[in-house]
């Protein structure tokens, strides 16, 4: 009835979640096309299915499925531990859902003499056990000692990793209790015995006691008659189920290792209560599943049969955004592209974590679900801007997401919503209302005791103002109405530093419209670094249109 | 010769043509190049954050001294930005320690042990045009090119030490090695935009016209660069922005290694070249050479 109960809500959680996702999937927007309805998406995701279904592509989808998926192909080429690690956890605990956990359905089918503790059932099951275990102990070991990931790993990471062990601890704990378990085998005496003659089941006892571990209390008799007559009448009405559990290599250790608190255990029937305890982590994890990255087992092969269909008719811009959407739900966030993320040099010194790859699409995943505060936006905007398109992301992503494709799409939204970068917004406003953004506090000290050259009038103090910066410069040549560009030009830079006029010059169009070609500074009669200074004052320019640092963002707060 | 290679961040996706001719130049020339996982060169970073920029440049610099190699870009943008790397770590020692301090936690260090080469000055320089004419096998005669220099190899001068800043002539020497024609253009060691691309598109669009009548009054049939950016300037945008191009299409952009592969007969798929998207005297010669 409990267990009838806890199964059902858990199914209907699943299932819920299931949908919400699927809603998800037809309606998040990112990018710049246009959106389109849920029914417009549907039927367009729908096409797309039935072309790549009725077309040439489908062997190769099929084979990329049998290949990546099943097998991993993709993730051993990249990286042999990590394949190691997904198999172990992949094939264990796919083995035990299909023939443990559904063995009424499966096992029992496929097996007429199928017994759940007869082997080979009795050993697979621990050695399924135990290779999953196995998994999450090296997927835990990375997570927490290799540095690239550990700056990555939140709550999010982890929790899945702790609900399967807690699976596989418990069920390994729940056998243990179950092989010493007196009230199991009376149970099973009063069942399967015929008659209740009290000195079979003492020969009985003494055959289970010393060869299958079961603890009695008070402690059974053990003779060379009661043994051999035991083995009888255990070959007549046991060994059709029972193999010893010397098979039984993880749950035995435990069995004897609380041997000596059996008879305890036994009577406030520990197996039991870790039944229940096996059956709740099982049904959280089921109920969990499309809220966790769980759900990846059933996105990730979506992704990479996506992916080897290719781009023919998936690509219609409405499937382009359902395939976005579903990519948000396809990271596993194993960190693969971050380790490889080609400006994270540029993470580390900003201290801004969404310039990295996994991170930027955890953000994009919570602005599609909700409104974020405009100092997470302008963080994210940072972020997607800094990435430079090398499309290495894209080519180790192990779930064969189009990170590549997302970056690019969420620039353009991010543009088309007033967030461009910051450089972009200096040009485009006029330099009376980027004044007051001057004179702010800047987000980093750091950023500004780098160079110090617009601090040091050593620097520009030899201008002589004979504007021959200006004459070469080719942005005063293309400006198209001079007259109104009248503050154009860097010998006028190097004058407002020569007047101490520091934020005039940061808000000066000249430092914004800079192409750095260098001209001016290679043409200087009195050799000053003209194109190095405007890229000095571009630099505190960008630090203080940041203003102070928002107060920093950790991982808890960024995957919540 | 071994080089670290160094193709930088936007030829992956966005210029996968200058890859391929340039390694199928360089191995028809016997260069070997070495492969390796490199960070972005700090290139498009400098406008934000100078320390960013070299962090990023100095962490492929440390890793290029670690295998004991010189780099070779064939980006102009990501040669200077290594060039401006090891000018300011070179003069500020307070700079390059911070920056060691960094590196440490991957056990990387930086102390000037490896240069940076350009595609074009490891062609003149260390090939040399006399053995790069060897292997050309058909002059592209007919040809009228317009060298397109680049600012960030070429300026400042101080800095990259790539050729004369105000009379280059390097890369029309490697123009004429192909037999083709460098013409004399008045534009063609000015910007060609790109580096405001995303940031000031009218004003990189402007620059991008400018430097395209300039090719065109001179009477050459087609731009060459030999930079990541420049190339997908007068290529990629230009294409996107048609209104903006004085030459109606014509006056094609090519890189470097695609013209020099071109002279050498190698085929035209192994330097990114579709014959059926090129035009006039271009397309002509990659006919001819099948």
């Amino acid at each position: 009835m409990l267990f009838d109960a806890t199964l059902y809500l858990a199914l209907l959680v699943c299932f819920a979640g299931l949908l919400w996702r699927l809603k998800r999937w037809l309606t998040i927007d990112i990018g710049p096309e246009a959106p389109g309805t849920v029914g417009q998406r549907t039927t367009a995701a729908l096409r797309g299915g039935a072309v790549v279904i009725f077309s040439r592509r489908l062997p190769v989808v099929l084979t990329a499925l049998l290949r990546d998926v099943l097998l991993q192909g993709d993730l051993f080429k990249k990286h042999r531990l990590r394949w190691l690690m997904h198999m172990l956890i992949f094939w264990g605990f796919g083995l035990l859902l299909v023939f443990h956990a559904l063995e009424d359905i499966v096992t029992q089918r496929l097996f007429s003499d199928y017994a759940s503790t007869l082997n080979p059932f009795f050993f697979l099951r621990n050695f399924f056990g135990v290779i999953v275990l196995a998994g999450t102990i090296i997927a835990l070991v990375r997570r927490l000692k290799i540095p690239a990931q550990k700056k990555i790993t939140g709550r999010n990471d982890l929790l899945p990793l702790l609900l399967l062990m807690m699976i596989i601890i418990s069920g390994l704990l729940l056998e243990g209790t179950q092989i010493v378990s007196q009230p199991i085998f009376d149970e099973m005496v009063d069942d399967y015995l015929y008659g209740d003659d009290p000195e079979e089941v003492e020969s009985l006892r003494a055959v289970w006691a010393r060869d299958f571990h079961v603890v009695f209390d008070p402690a059974t008799e053990i003779t060379p008659e009661l043994l051999e007559a035991g083995h009888e009448l255990n070959e007549e009405s046991c060994a059709v189920c029972h193999s010893r559990p010397t098979a039984a290599f993880a749950s035995l250790p435990v069995a004897i290792l609380i041997k000596p608190a059996a008879a305890t255990l036994n009577r406030i029937r520990a197996d039991e209560l870790l039944r229940h305890l096996h059956y709740l982590v099982c049904f959280t994890a089921l109920a969990l599943l499309p809220f966790t990255k769980f759900k990846h087992m059933l996105t990730t092969p979506l992704t990479l049969a996506l992916r080897a269909a290719g781009h023919a008719e998936t690509s219609l811009s409405l499937n382009l955004k359902t395939r976005r959407a579903l990519a948000l739900d396809g990271c596993t966030h194993c960190g693969a592209c971050s380790q490889v993320c080609s400006v994270a040099p540029s993470a580390q010194i900003i201290g801004n974590r969404e310039i990295l790859p996994s991170e930027k699409l955890i953000s994009l995943a919570q602005i599609s679900r909700k409104d974020l505060p405009v100092a997470r936006m302008e963080t994210f905007s940072e972020g997607c801007f800094i990435c430079t398109e090398c499309y290495r992301c894209t080519q180790v992503c192990p779930s064969g997401l189009d990170l590549q494709d997302l970056w690019r799409a969420s620039k353009g939204s991010l543009t088309d919503q007033g967030l461009p970068e910051l450089h972009t917004r200096a040009v485009l406003t006029p330099v009376e209302t980027l004044l007051p953004a001057m004179t702010t506090a800047s987000s980093s000290a750091a950023n500004e005791d780098t160079m110090d050259l617009c601090d040091d009038p050593s620097t520009f103090q030899a201008c002589v103002q004979c504007a021959i910066c200006t004459s070469v410069c080719p942005v005063v040549a293309a400006a198209t109405e001079p007259d109104q560009d009248p503050e154009i030009g860097p010998h006028l830079v190097t004058n407002l530093l020569r007047m101490q006029q520091m934020e005039l010059a940061l808000a000066s169009r000249m430092v914004w419209a800079c192409v750095t070609c260098y001209q001016c500074q290679e043409h200087c009669p009195q050799h000053i670094r003209v194109a190095d200074l405007l890229y000095e004052l571009r630099n505190r320019g960008w630090s203080r249109m940041k203003g102070p640092p928002p107060s920093s963002v950790s991982t808890e707060e960024v995957q919540s | 010769m071994k080089l670290l290679y160094f193709p930088g961040c936007k030829i992956r996706f966005h210029l996968p043509a200058y890859d391929r001719s340039t390694r199928s130049v360089l191995s028809a020339l016997e260069v070997e190049l070495v492969d390796m996982d490199l960070n972005c060169c700090g290139y498009p970073v400098r406008h934000q954050d100078f320390s960013a920029f070299l962090l990023s440049a100095t962490r492929d610099l440390a890793l290029a001294e670690a295998q004991g190699l010189d780099i070779l870009t064939p980006c102009k943008c990501c040669f200077g930005s290594f060039k401006h790397a090891l000018y300011w770590l070179r003069r500020r020692p307070a700079l390059r320690d911070r920056i060691n301090s960094h590196l440490a936690a991957e056990n990387l260090h930086w102390s000037d042990r490896s240069d940076v080469i350009h595609l074009l000055s490891l062609l003149y320089h260390k090939v040399g045009t006399h053995r790069l004419q060897d292997y050309v096998r058909t002059p592209l005669e007919h040809l009228k090119v317009a060298a397109h220099y680049g600012c960030h190899a070429l300026r400042p001068a101080d800095v990259t030490g790539f050729d004369n800043p105000t009379a280059p002539q390097l890369f029309e020497a490697l123009v004429a090695v192909t037999g083709a024609t460098p013409v004399f253009w008045a534009r063609r060691t000015e910007c060609c935009g790109n580096p405001l691309w995303s940031k000031n598109q009218r004003l990189a669009l402007a620059l991008m016209e400018k430097k395209l009548a300039s090719a065109q009054e001179a009477g050459a049939d087609m731009l060459c660069s030999a930079c990541t950016h420049c190339q997908l300037q007068f290529d990629e945008t230009r294409r996107q922005h048609p209104h903006t191009d004085p030459t109606q299409g014509r006056l094609q952009a090519i890189l470097f290694p695609q013209l020099l592969g071109m002279s050498m007969d190698l085929p035209a798929e192994n330097l990114g070249l579709d014959p059926r998207t090129l035009t006039g005297a271009c397309a002509f010669t990659v006919e001819a050479g099948k």
